[in-house]
């Protein structure tokens, strides 16, 4: 066989054992017989076993909040696996069962909410859509109005999350929001109403060089995964704010 | 929803993912925070639909398209994209220079950052990963022969690069003195 009826690309798919039997046995023939095969064959086995000697070590960045707080990857090394993903297994049976019960009656009723449970539920916006925002307001006003009817008389109380992350910031940025006042006000009326600020949105913000200034008193030292991750764990209820919309 | 411990072993599985996609999203947007934010939106949207994937043999490659959606997503909105040249640095610097094997790996890196980003995407998946080319085809929406080309004009690239940083560092040694 001639060097030359052997291309770059069918000696890559060689490399990569993409090739079938048949090429694969003509190829290694080639290579025993033609130097000039065998060494382009060993240049890209070369840069093969590179790429992954340069990226086997990588591992996610590890983040501190101010708070001495347990990251759900941590809780998995400290407290086994196995315990970790029950939790998550339980908290997303339950917390998943309003985004079906939603879809199964066509909606997610902020009242069924309040008053099947001593709620607890996390909203997820992601997207900078007023649309979005104005529901999700609506959303955690109707749950918080309800909730204190329900629970009147009761110690119990239920809770109500608000978690932004990418676009969705832009709901608890100063001088952005449309819902600024609103959202100082709940936090100043209601102790179960809470709004958290992803750290990596803001991180990302500050990349562009865009200020993000969130509303004062919105914690901002933790990702939305992880928050959702550690809400999934105790039970809360998951709602994105698209199953809202479905309303 | 499948039986609970089929579930179970499901979201072990997602979460053990992290660091693989890790490695994956870093070759492809070299950037250590970028890379895991887009791991954390692919777990998140992995773990809260994990009941529509139906085939279990699927997951890695179901977590990887959604990995690509969102890093298309993620140059989407922030265009423009801008090709690295030579002249920006690897995302490692310090001491591990004094590592050989680091350096290697700084070079290497560098040398990624610099292919075009349909490039990285290809070569990541089949060097990372181990990819068959079909699946790596069906990931990223592009014909098999699509994933062959690019991934061959990849290695090429590299290979240059990675030549012509080796011979820049012999040309420029760095000068020890013995001190007695």
């Amino acid at each position: 066989m001639k060097k030359t009826d052997i291309d770059d690309i069918t000696l890559n798919a060689f490399v990569d054992h993409q090739t079938d039997p048949h090429t694969a046995e003509k190829i290694i023939r080639a290579m025993e017989e033609d130097t000039e095969i065998r060494e382009r064959v060993y240049q890209f086995r070369r840069i093969r076993d590179l790429m992954k000697l340069s990226f086997k070590d990588a591992r996610p960045p590890v983040k501190i909040s101010s708070v001495q707080k347990i990251s759900f990857w941590n809780q998995i090394r400290l407290s086994g696996f196995a315990a970790a993903i029950l939790m998550i297994v339980v908290g997303i049976s339950s917390g998943m069962y309003g985004y079906y019960a939603g879809k199964q009656t066509g909606q997610v009723s902020a009242t069924m909410l309040a008053k099947r449970y001593q709620d607890r539920l996390i909203l997820h916006v992601s997207k900078s859509n007023p649309e979005h925002f104005s529901r999700v307001l609506a959303y955690v006003k109707t749950f918080l109005h309800e909730h204190e009817k329900y629970a009147e008389g009761k110690t119990s109380r239920g809770q109500i999350e608000v978690v932004a992350h990418a676009g969705g910031l832009d709901l608890m940025r100063k001088g952005v929001s449309p819902y600024e006042q609103e959202i100082i006000l709940l936090m100043k009326q209601y102790a179960n109403v809470h709004f958290v600020a992803c750290a990596n949105g803001i991180r990302t913000l500050l990349d562009k060089g865009i200020t993000p200034n969130i509303i004062d008193g919105i914690p901002t030292d933790e990702t939305a995964f992880d928050r959702i991750v550690s809400r999934l764990q105790t039970g809360w209820t998951y709602l994105k704010v698209d199953s809202i919309s479905e309303i | 929803m499948k039986g609970s411990a089929s579930n179970k072993q499901l979201l072990r599985k997602i979460a053990d993912s992290r660091t693989r996609l890790y490695q994956v999203a870093l070759a492809w947007c070299s950037d250590e925070m970028v890379a895991d934010d887009l791991v954390q939106e692919t777990l998140a949207c992995g773990i809260v639909n994990a009941q529509q994937l139906r085939d279990e043999s699927c997951l890695f490659a179901w977590l990887y398209s959604i990995l690509h959606n969102n890093w298309v997503k993620y140059l989407r909105k922030n265009k423009p994209h801008l090709e690295l040249d030579d002249s920006q640095p690897a995302d490692i610097q310090g001491p591990m220079h004094d590592c050989q094997e680091l350096e290697i790996v700084c070079r290497v890196r560098k040398a990624v950052a610099s292919l075009s980003e349909d490039q990285r995407k290809v070569i990541a998946l089949v060097d990372l990963e181990e990819f068959s080319y079909q699946k790596v085809s069906d990931i990223l929406g592009i014909p098999i022969g699509t994933v062959m080309s690019r991934l061959y004009r990849a290695r090429k690239r590299l290979l240059s690069k990675l030549q012509h940083s080796q011979r820049s560092t012999m040309a420029n040694p760095v000068n020890v003195r013995l001190v007695k």
